[in-house]
């Protein structure tokens, strides 16, 4: 068992996945960062807050605006450095901290955003982890620090990965705790399109398919099915592609059906498909026929030169 | 990495997965670990219902505000923050107070401000008239 445990968080990998995967996320968080106004949460009546979460449990409050702002820069900047790996220890540990309240703040007014919440954990992995090794201002002061293939670089591309499998998975669950089985057989779809379109209009197509039951029960029989499903991805290699496919299908029809925009949480995303690609690429540069130098011989150069060994890919 | 530093980072990740695992099976929602129950509570063909607020002009146009005054914005976010503090002992008089310091203000170009509770039926014609089948004005807050 703890075998298992070991094998699975701590294979040894190439620093560079991780690596792109932190450019990747802190770079697009900052740019979005850059429409979003934290300052905003400071200036709502006190009649609207209802602390949850980290912020019930600590009895935070919004802070004063002039305050905010000055810490949102500072949270900004940090994911800019984040990504660009400068200082990135500091970094990442500042934009964990004040992303957690500039990710948070809102939920404690009215409802509670799911995407921001594994954004939010996704932070704090980066915060612990050994993100700024590669591909970084620091590794190129300080070139020693890289370590050739360490479990430093796997865990946290394995714990996003696992986060995100247990966001559709808690979503599945839900699901069949609230309304069982009938929430796919049912036409509880159905009238969820037009309940959101009612309220907030975003597309008469959602409409025009709630008209379509048998439409509207597939279609839901296939996101349950999805998200109970989606940890397999984590065991099953082969699964990952159907799987992750199939998930980003319903995010992009959720998006147009509903206005419901999940573009921040297909951040985590990263975790996937970086190392995935990187290990195709491996994989094709390993099957590429080496380069003839004998001209003169009738024998295929592919059978004399030694096929090159496939780099030490990490299975996931 | 350091026997001491494995230790440290698989605490970690057990901690996270405490989280999650218990939000999921026992707890709901605590941020930033949740139940992700979005949209998973069993639904009636019901007339569904939500509060608005709408600022009104001169001409007696009504426009809908999506924030500002105060307010929670965002369309999710404001309805579900507007009908937990309408639902409050004291919610209707702190709205009222709230809607008079936002048209004292002058921060928006309306004569008054009301609270209505929206009520649509759900039927097919829905995609042709997204107007409310009924309205019930809640509170009304007219410029001083």
């Amino acid at each position: 068992m703890i075998q298992r445990w070991n094998h699975f968080w701590f294979q040894p990998a190439p620093p560079s996945d991780l690596a792109i995967c932190r450019i990747v996320f802190f770079s697009f968080l900052f740019l979005r960062s850059l429409s979003k106004d934290g300052t905003y949460w400071s200036y709502v009546d006190p009649l609207f807050w209802h602390p949850v979460g980290l912020f019930q449990r600590f009895h935070l409050a919004p802070l004063h605006g002039d305050i905010a702002f000055y810490l949102e820069t500072v949270w900004k900047l940090s994911l800019l450095t984040s990504a660009a790996g400068l200082l990135t220890r500091p970094s990442t540990w500042f934009a964990c901290g004040l992303g957690t309240y500039f990710l948070g703040i809102e939920q404690n007014f009215g409802s509670m955003q799911h995407s921001t919440a594994l954004v939010a954990l996704l932070l704090c992995v980066f915060a612990v982890s050994r993100c700024g090794d590669a591909l970084s201002l620091d590794g190129l002061f300080n070139p020693k620090s890289v370590l050739e293939r360490d479990s430093e670089y796997h865990w946290p591309l394995k714990l996003g990965r696992t986060l995100l499998a247990f966001v559709y998975f808690g979503a599945a669950v839900s699901k069949l705790r609230y309304s069982g089985l009938d929430w796919a057989l049912s036409s509880q779809l159905s009238i969820l399109l037009q309940q959101n379109y009612a309220l907030f209009g975003e597309n008469s197509l959602a409409v025009w398919l709630s008209q379509h039951d048998i439409q509207c029960r597939t279609l839901a029989t296939w996101t349950l099915a999805t998200e109970l499903f989606f940890p397999l991805a984590l065991f099953i290699p082969r699964a990952q592609l159907p799987l992750l496919g199939s998930m980003v299908a319903i995010h992009v029809g959720i998006d147009y059906l509903m206005g419901i925009s999940f573009r921040v949480f297909l951040l985590s995303y990263v975790f996937w498909i970086v190392p995935d690609v990187r290990q195709r690429l491996a994989a094709l540069r390993a099957q590429r026929p080496p380069q003839i130098e004998n001209l003169g011989s009738c024998i295929s150069p592919r059978a004399k030169t030694p096929v090159p060994k496939r780099e030490n890919a990490t299975k996931v | 990495m350091s026997k001491w530093r494995r230790r440290g980072v698989q605490a970690f990740i057990v901690l996270l997965i405490f989280g999650n695992v218990r939000s999921i099976f026992f707890g709901g929602d605590d941020w930033p670990f949740s139940s992700y129950s979005m949209f998973s509570a069993p639904e009636t063909p019901q007339p569904v219902q939500a509060l608005r607020v709408v600022g009104v002009r001169a001409d007696g146009t009504e426009t809908p505000l999506w924030g500002g005054c105060s307010m929670p914005h965002g369309s999710y976010r404001l309805r579900y923050a507007l009908e937990r503090a309408y639902g409050l002992p004291d919610g209707p008089n702190r709205l009222r107070s709230l809607f008079r310091a936002c048209l004292s203000s002058k921060q928006i170009p309306f004569q008054s401000i009301r609270l209505y509770r929206f009520y649509w039926k759900l039927t097919p014609a829905l995609a042709h008239d997204r107007n409310p089948s009924e309205k019930e004005l809640l509170l009304e807050v007219k410029s001083s």
